[in-house]
């Protein structure tokens, strides 16, 4: 059985739609899922037959990396092929460049080649998102997409990252102050011009770290409130919805393109026998037979030259005794 | 392959310090032996992984994982014994070769899987 979670990734979207009723929700998925400490979130998995089959295997999680991100895809042709195996890389769907995807876990494969899952349905109109239920219906899906095919999205761990080394530990003297009235707005990061909730009145959350930005404005990190995660909020101008925006310019985009009616069966007819590794350089596909010989090839000589030694040293063994046996 | 059989000559070289081998000849008759079971044991684990993969795909995951045990641990043992074999015949100083080869391979083995799993 696996566990959800309603995180902030959910909640943006309930929010616009009734913010009180997301509040509310938000506060019940916090006390069901979330008993004791903020730290004990569960993390979502998604409902994915690689990612399951290979977490009961052997190595269990260990060959998955949680990422936990929102990309959009990018893909050299205007778009991008979904696999159901990362490793067989053999092809189920395929998206439009400029679809929003939520990538909760990446895995290398045996080419080296960086993959992550995702899990999306089409709406009635067509159009992708990312989804988090399990096994209500087939619009659901899941796979595997190649990461350099995506661009992220920025966030709130990104900006961190950039401004490393202006932002400082709240040692609690920061609060947040509130006139009555006024409804404290959530903010992705400071700069995004992306407000992705509000509090309802007099909710103030935790400022776990500070960050001021040109303008002299004052901006708290909450880590996690209620459901929510990963949030900014303006100190100096709470409820204000039009702060200045300095969002980084988003990376290159390929238009997108055509899916094509007929996709084909693996990557490697789709995109010819080579295609890019991780490290960015292009290598042939090594075919089954041709690693396995290689293998018996270097095991062979491992072994050949390994005798050789055994046998000299065993030899050597042989000539001391018979010496040992003629003086006595 | 080469990591796993780099550090496996660490570790035994290393323990047949321990063991008070001292003379080149021993050191390199301990590692030529190493050099003939290790990449037959992981080649040949890792051909067993692919042929169990292969051909039950739709076998549980827990049901392949006791295989691949069953059959790490028979590829170990034959490890174990040909190691003895080798250095009954050719050593001079490993005085009981049976003890010897089967405490170098336990250590090797639990170090290289604490090693995998804190990785």
């Amino acid at each position: 059985m696996k566990k959800v979670s309603l995180t902030a990734r959910l909640l943006p979207g309930l929010w616009r739609r009734g913010k009180k009723a997301a509040v509310c929700l938000a506060f019940a998925a916090a006390l069901a899922s979330v008993p004791g400490t903020a730290r004990a979130d569960v993390i979502w998995e998604p409902d994915d037959p690689f990612y399951t089959e290979k977490c009961m295997g052997e190595a269990g999680r260990n060959e998955f990396v949680l990422n936990e991100r929102n990309y959009f895809t990018n893909g050299k042709l205007g778009y991008l092929y979904v696999t159901d195996d990362p490793e067989k890389e053999t092809i189920a769907d395929a998206l439009e460049n400029g679809v929003r995807v939520f990538v909760s876990f990446t895995y290398v494969n045996g080419e080296g080649e960086e993959w992550g899952v995702i899990q999306y349905e089409r709406g009635e109109d067509g159009q992708i998102s990312p989804s988090y239920r399990y096994g209500e219906d087939d619009s659901v899906k899941t796979g595997w997409i190649r990461m350099e095919e995506l661009s992220l999205i920025y966030d709130s761990e990104e900006f961190k990252k950039d401004h490393q080394g202006e932002i400082r530990n709240n040692d609690g003297t920061v609060e947040i102050q509130l006139e009555p009235g006024e409804e404290l707005q959530y903010w992705s990061y400071p700069g995004s011009g992306n407000i992705i909730g509000n509090a309802p009145d007099g909710d103030k959350p935790a400022i776990a770290e500070i960050y001021t930005d040109e303008d002299g404005e004052q901006w708290g990190y909450v880590n996690y409130h209620y459901g929510i995660r990963d949030v900014w909020v303006c100190i100096t101008r709470p409820s204000a919805v039009d702060l200045p925006v300095r969002a980084p310019s988003p990376q290159e985009q390929v238009a997108p393109a055509e899916i094509p009616q007929n996709l084909p069966e693996t990557m490697d007819d789709a995109l010819g026998e080579k295609h890019v590794g991780k490290e960015g350089t292009t290598r042939p596909r090594a075919s089954t037979p041709a690693v396995i010989m290689t293998v018996i090839g270097l095991v062979a000589l491992a072994a050949g030259s390994s005798i050789g030694i055994i046998a000299f040293i065993y030899k050597k063994k042989r000539e001391e005794a018979e010496e040992e046996s003629g003086s006595e | 392959m080469a990591v796993s059989l780099g550090l496996t000559l660490i570790i035994e070289i290393v323990f047949a310090l321990f063991w008070r081998l001292q003379s080149p000849r021993e050191l390199l008759l301990v590692g030529a032996v190493n050099l003939l079971t290790n990449p037959i044991v992981v080649a040949g684990y890792y051909l067993a992984r692919w042929l169990v993969l292969k051909d039950f795909p739709g076998a549980p995951g827990m049901e392949m994982a006791w295989i691949l045990k069953g059959v790490k641990l028979l590829l170990e043992a034959a490890a174990i014994g040909t190691e003895a074999f080798c250095y009954r015949m050719a050593s001079r100083d490993i005085q009981n070769p049976w003890l010897f080869s089967l405490l170098a391979n336990s250590l090797s083995y639990f170090t290289g899987n604490l090693i995998a799993k804190n990785r």
